[in-house]
């Protein structure tokens, strides 16, 4: 299992959509990722520790190196393909990566 | 639970803001008169927007397109799920939420998000970004010159 970390300012709205569409597509691709969203004032080094993959919207100053890899996931918000699926290889990508 | 509008006619405005805030401070106020947030939404939503701005660069959809913001804020200021759109008769200037530092101008919509602390309605902005990115609809959206005409663009979207 792939855990993957979504981020925005409110953890409503933007994080979800990016989390749904994560899993949805990561799925469809043969892997299993699970997602959670939340608010990134929330984010702690403790938190990330326990997560593979990083995906906010757009790289926040979280106060600390972040040493998981990290795929700007903004564009997944347009749902048109030709923006998210530069998404979704590059995080494809961080999966393979990771040798997991 | 029967099948509920994503719009209302009576949440649907046409102003002359000449900035964010000027929209902040307007509309939390009649939210709050509504009974729609708490008295804490207006002073979140500001800061929100200035840690976390929400405009949506439209010109990747087409070259003449407006752009467009979904203001929104933490759960706990909001009493209820509703979408609030706001047409702007002057274009504004949002940061953009794929790229803070970036400025967006005309900025003419606002879409602005009440996420209550009782509901999970994730698909909301998903919805928003469908109709954002229809060019027909923003078409008509710049068509519409009174609340009832921007109803209708809007009406056949569900919750």
């Amino acid at each position: 299992m792939i855990n993957v970390l979504a981020a925005c300012g409110a953890g409503v709205n933007s994080s979800h959509q990016i989390k749904s569409a994560i899993e949805e597509e990561m799925s469809n691709r043969g892997y299993q990722v699970q997602a959670d969203a939340v608010m990134i004032k929330d984010i702690t080094e403790e938190l990330i520790s326990k997560y593979d993959i990083f995906t906010p919207i757009s790289t926040p100053d979280v106060g600390f190196k972040i040493n998981i890899p990290i795929v700007e996931a903004g564009p997944i918000l347009y749902r048109i393909p030709a923006m998210s699926r530069p998404v979704f290889d590059n995080l494809e990508e961080a999966i393979k990566g990771l040798n997991k | 639970m029967p099948e509920q509008q994503l719009f209302e006619e009576n949440l649907i405005f046409q102003e002359d803001f000449k900035d964010i805030d000027e929209a902040f401070g307007t509309m939390a106020k009649r939210f709050a008169q509504a009974n729609l947030v708490k008295n804490s939404y207006e002073e979140s939503i500001k800061k929100r927007e200035k840690e976390f701005p929400t405009g949506i660069d439209l010109s990747i959809i087409g070259g003449s397109l407006p752009n467009v913001a979904i203001p929104h804020t933490e759960r706990e200021h909001c009493k209820v799920t509703k979408v609030v759109l706001v047409k702007l008769n002057q274009g504004i200037s949002i940061g953009n939420m794929m790229n803070p530092v970036q400025r967006l101008q005309n900025v003419r919509y606002l879409f602005m998000i009440l996420n209550s602390a009782d509901s999970e309605q994730a698909g909301i902005l998903s919805k928003i970004m469908g109709i954002v990115t229809n060019v027909d609809d923003i078409n008509a959206l710049e068509k519409a010159e009174t609340i009832e005409s921007l109803y209708k663009v809007v009406e056949k979207y569900k919750l």
